[in-house]
């Protein structure tokens, strides 16, 4: 079985989903990331979040906010705080959306990553877009 | 005469299980499989508003987790 508390997972997630400080452990959360960047991707990524990542015209890593883009943790998981919805296919060869990650915003760094349901087809004039039922969960 | 795409929107969730310090990931790996297929299996359904997938989401992964301590606890009675 886990090892980790649901009150401990709440503290990871909100620590690194929302520079949430950790007390006695880490009094200060300020200094890192500003946004989180949220990357689509057409197969589970490998290594960072170029990996796999999806790519079309009109189509960008969406930000969000670092603290306020995720929702207060809860029961060991942290739903988005908003719809992320990403620039509509204009152009290019798009794909089918399995997964879609979480990473740091520097140098393609990728935090948490998962599996899109269902699964989105981008064809042209498609935007796709990650709903508020969007969650990272600890376990 | 190329067919015109109307654009939409498709929207989905995104369903991430992680084992950052637990090192389960197979408890992980059943979560985020059972999230996800409630998620797909409420659309499915007709069910679209991402507040009610937000409470499938929670039910699923509060089944699997509960499910896997009584399979523990079964483990560990068997053994003493």
């Amino acid at each position: 079985m886990p090892a980790k508390l649901t009150a401990f997972a709440n503290d990871v997630l909100g620590l690194l989903l929302n520079a949430t400080a950790i007390a006695n452990l880490v009094p200060t959360a300020t200094g890192g990331s500003a946004n989180l960047t949220i990357a689509l991707h057409t197969a589970q990524p490998a290594t960072d979040q170029t990996s796999s990542e999806i790519s079309y015209t009109g189509y960008a890593r969406v930000n969000t906010a670092r603290p306020g883009g995720w929702g207060a943790p809860a029961s060991g998981q942290s739903f988005a705080a908003a719809n992320i919805t990403f620039g509509a296919m204009t152009g290019g060869t798009g794909g089918t959306v399995t997964h879609f990650s979480i990473g740091t915003g520097t140098s393609n760094k990728l935090m948490y990553y998962g599996t899109v349901a269902p699964n989105i087809v981008v064809t042209s004039g498609v935007t796709p877009q990650l709903t508020t039922a969007t969650v990272v969960s600890e376990t | 005469m190329a067919k015109k795409t109307e654009p939409r929107i498709v929207s989905a969730a995104g369903i991430a299980s992680a084992s950052t310090l637990s090192g389960d990931v197979d408890l992980s790996t059943k979560i985020q499989t059972a999230m996800s297929d409630a998620v797909t299996q409420a659309i499915a359904d007709g069910i679209t508003d991402p507040m009610e997938h937000r409470k499938l989401i929670t039910a699923a992964k509060e089944k699997v987790i509960a499910e896997a301590e009584a399979e523990a606890a079964a483990k560990a009675a068997e053994e003493e």
